[in-house]
């Protein structure tokens, strides 16, 4: 009401009026901000850094005006934003996600610390300016590291009891049949040395050897047709949910390795029948082995590329590639049980990889990558429903 | 001899049970078995050396409970265990329960042997012990009121003519009762009589 009794404005006066309240509130937003917000011009020089740059990265909004931003990152990503912001400034090509990005940034006093990333851009008098807001997400990330090692202790925990209590109940019931076995020979060995083991005896002796001895070896059977059937629980999943999983799973390693992840998933893929856990079970197994292959290299960078794709048969293919030592003469050999060229490393991974995507009527394989590094693909069929 | 030994052995399975009495067999031990820890529990047992081949692992009542059960009714077989699986904190606490031998299955059939050998041995050592001393308590049984007095003060040092003034009787009366207690007591010497008395207050006072 108090509107109606005011001077009629012009609109010029309205326009002027509305740019200035927009202009404040946007200086209020960027002033008031939890998280940091940073302006670079084409060249990568800092042209504003907000009040909470301060709380965030320990610099001072005046120190940083001038300097390139590369100051706020690691090392190991520096020559990786240097190519990547020259290769969009030539050809608008966008390799990142612009939309919450978590990477790396380096504080003042040198310190390392993980942060989501959103940026924007905008054109003046011809020339680029790239606004971005960085969150410090150390809290989180805690949060989410602290759940996931209890997961995984949960799950190793689990894992090792029930094997515990199955090694038990294996040691049991097979030695039940091997003591008879043993006995009944020892019986025998004694007759015979006094010249005393009556045909008879020892047939009736034979018997039961035979008989424990087929017992112990249904027992085997027994465990290992419970071994077998005992997860594989099917249903249609997207690939590429189980790829973001599973680097989410991975994630803290990837951190510590100084590993960066480029992703390649192709939209939209028909849906694959297969069981959750034990596809990210294979995933894992491969991006750790590509990690690890990597943490000898000092000097390069280290890329892990994960890529999703229909292949020529119409299968869904996915490869891991890496950028490390590479498998030399042992291709072959990597998917033999208990081979391992790790100092640790039991051997089983890639051989157990290999025969959970066969059992899901896929294939696994390596091949060499160039330069350097390897390449593991795994083939899914697409599911009947998918199909369709 | 027909005091000829008896092996007892628990274990719940069939092959291993019939497999352990050919083996005992063949050094000429006579075996009976149980498949269960009632069964044998139940079992009246003859009174010839003996010993128990138990299984720890038991449908029921495990091994250390028959174990516990036995020393509780005051049953004294040697026991030798029989594991499955190497479990170290359940073989000490057997062993400590005066267990002979803790095998592990499948058992070298040298060291079943030698270990029913060395509890039957025991068994028999005790039950020898055991007899002695039932027969020497017969006999101090037999002695008269006053024999006994006169054996327990001899035993403990006192001569003749003191035991006579303790008990107010004449000194020839004392030796008389002392040469029929020392022939019941079947002792040829003081010496003789001192052990006897000796093992009589041992261990016949703790089983009563």
């Amino acid at each position: 009401m108090t509107a109606e009794r005011q001077p009629a404005q012009t609109d010029r006066e309205r326009e002027e009026s509305a740019l200035h309240y927009s202009e404040e509130n946007h200086r209020l937003v960027v002033e008031t901000a939890p998280d940091a917000v940073i302006s670079i011009d084409e060249s990568g020089a800092i042209l504003f850094a907000n009040p909470a740059t301060v709380r965030i990265f320990g610099y001072d909004p005046t120190e940083l005006i001038g300097k390139p931003l590369t100051v706020l990152m690691p090392e190991f990503l520096r020559k990786l934003h240097e190519k990547g912001f020259s290769r969009y400034l030539a050809t608008g090509q966008r390799r990142i996600n612009w939309q919450g990005t978590e990477l790396t940034a380096l504080r003042k006093n040198g310190q390392e610390f993980p942060v989501e990333i959103s940026f924007g851009e905008l054109s003046r008098d011809g020339h680029k300016v790239f606004t971005g807001f960085i969150r410090d997400i150390s809290e989180r990330k805690q949060a989410q590291q602290a759940l996931q090692m209890t997961q995984m202790e949960l799950a190793r925990v689990s894992r090792l009891t029930t094997m515990g209590e199955l090694a038990a109940s294996i040691a049991h019931e097979v030695n039940q049949p091997l003591t008879a076995v043993t006995n009944n020979s020892s019986a025998c060995l004694r007759l015979l040395a006094a010249d005393n083991l009556k045909p008879e005896v020892l047939r009736r002796a034979l018997e039961e050897i035979v008989a424990d001895g087929n017992r112990a070896s249904a027992v085997v059977a027994r465990i290992r047709a419970f071994i077998k059937k005992a997860p594989a629980e099917k249903n249609e999943l997207d690939i590429n949910e189980v790829i973001q999983e599973v680097l989410a799973l991975a994630g803290r390693e990837l951190l510590e390795n100084r590993v960066l992840i480029e992703c390649q998933l192709t939209k939209a893929l028909p849906l694959v029948l297969a069981d959750r856990v034990q596809l990210q079970q294979v995933l894992l197994n491969l991006i750790m082995n590509g990690v690890e292959a990597m943490i000898a290299l000092r000097d390069q960078s280290r890329s892990l590329w994960v890529e999703s794709r229909v292949d020529e048969s119409g299968d869904i293919l996915v490869a891991v590639r890496d950028s490390g030592t590479g498998l030399g003469s042992e291709a072959d050999r990597v998917f033999t049980p208990f081979f391992t060229t790790k100092a640790n490393g039991m051997g089983m991974g890639l051989s157990i990889s290999r025969s959970l995507v066969e059992s899901h009527g896929g294939r696994l394989w390596a091949t060499p990558n160039f330069p350097n590094g390897a390449v593991f693909s795994f083939t899914l069929p697409i599911s009947a429903g998918s199909a369709s | 001899m027909t005091d000829a030994p008896v092996v007892f052995v628990v274990d719940d399975d069939a092959s291993v049970r019939s497999s352990l009495k050919f083996l005992l067999s063949t050094v000429g031990l006579q075996v009976e078995s149980f498949d269960s820890a009632d069964t044998f529990l139940r079992k009246k047992r003859a009174g010839v050396p003996s010993c128990l081949v138990l299984d720890v692992r038991l449908p029921g009542l495990s091994g250390i409970d028959i174990q516990r059960e036995l020393a509780a009714r005051n049953i004294r077989i040697p026991i030798i265990f029989l594991t499955g699986h190497g479990d170290i904190p359940m073989s000490v606490r057997a062993m400590k329960a005066g267990a002979v031998e803790f095998l592990t299955k499948p058992v070298r059939d040298q060291d079943l042997l030698d270990a029913v050998r060395i509890a039957l041995e025991q068994d028999r050592a005790r039950r020898e012990q055991e007899k002695e001393v039932t027969d020497l308590q017969q006999r101090f049984d037999s002695l008269t009121s006053r024999e006994q007095q006169v054996i327990s003060m001899l035993v403990s040092g006192m001569l003749n003519k003191q035991i006579a003034g303790e008990l107010g009787t004449a000194e020839s009366t004392v030796k008389v009762q002392r040469s029929r207690a020392m022939e019941k007591m079947h002792a040829q010497s003081l010496v003789d009589l001192a052990r006897m008395i000796e093992k009589l207050k041992g261990p016949s006072q703790k089983a009563s």
